[in-house]
């Protein structure tokens, strides 16, 4: 075995030792409740639990978990199809635009301003197809 | 490292049943809609459509067998289209009441009744 080869070898078990080290203390601090998780699932500016923080947090396990599980099967780094990244993708897109539209309707006076005036045109013109409607009723009755 | 994050999972399954993670109004869309004390629909739907997906995944990737060339699984198991269809269609319903909300539809669908 080569200097480089046996150094390299040194590196990688440091490298293991240190990742593994910092695993552990971080699964201990959690246990011990140093580590505060109780909040993990919150909005920031909600006392309520968010629906999509929690997918994320469940398809992290699964998809990490099997990753791992067939990679040390197999001997060798799994592939990820796209099928899956495509699933992940729909998760956060979703989670991206639901964040947008909250912000959006506690955000700006203008983005409300246009919501509520957009709703009030299209209330206005369902309120005119039923007075259509009436007068088109009313004339029928008087023939 | 498996066994680390198996641990990690049992933990946080752990404290989320024993009310150590917070999962109140997680079906609810706000604060006043949760003051109501029922479940919103499109929440519950997109939460059943999600944990079937995971369950029918994770029952794929455990009965996948090898390709024909290989001794060992090399990649992940595919997604079913039927599975992201499905799983597309659940968000879609979600985000779709979640626009008509802030589009504030339902107090127009109120406004053509009256």
């Amino acid at each position: 075995m080569s200097q480089w080869t046996q150094l390299s070898w040194y590196v990688a078990i440091a490298l293991i030792v240190v990742i593994m080290g910092a695993a552990a203390v971080t699964l201990w601090l959690i246990a011990a409740g140093n580590i505060n998780i109780k909040n993990m699932l919150e909005e920031p500016d909600s006392q309520k639990a968010s629906l999509s923080r929690f997918q994320f947090l469940i398809f992290t396990f699964v998809v990490a978990g099997l990753f791992l599980l067939l990679s040390i099967e197999s001997g060798t780094f799994v592939t990820v199809p796209n099928s899956v990244l495509m699933l992940i993708g729909i998760s956060a897109g979703s989670y991206v635009v639901s964040k947008g539209i909250t912000a959006g309707a506690k955000g700006s006076p203008a983005t409300n301003a246009a919501a509520h005036a957009t709703a009030a045109a299209a209330s206005a013109a369902a309120a005119e197809i039923h007075a259509t409607a009436a007068r088109a009723a009313a004339d029928s009755v008087k023939r | 490292m498996f066994v680390w994050l198996v641990a990690l999972a049992v933990l946080i399954a752990w404290r989320a049943l024993t009310g150590g993670i917070n999962l109140f109004g997680i079906l609810a869309h706000n604060e006043q809609h949760l003051a109501q004390g029922r479940p919103a629909a499109e929440r519950v739907q997109l939460l059943v459509a999600f944990i079937a997906a995971v369950a029918v995944y994770v029952r794929d990737a455990m009965l996948q067998t090898p390709d024909a060339n290989a001794t060992m699984v090399t990649h992940l198991p595919c997604a079913e289209p039927q599975l992201i269809a499905l799983f597309a269609a659940s968000h879609g319903i979600y985000l779709s009441g979640k626009i008509g909300r802030f589009l504030n539809f339902g107090s127009l669908l109120t406004s053509g009744r009256e």
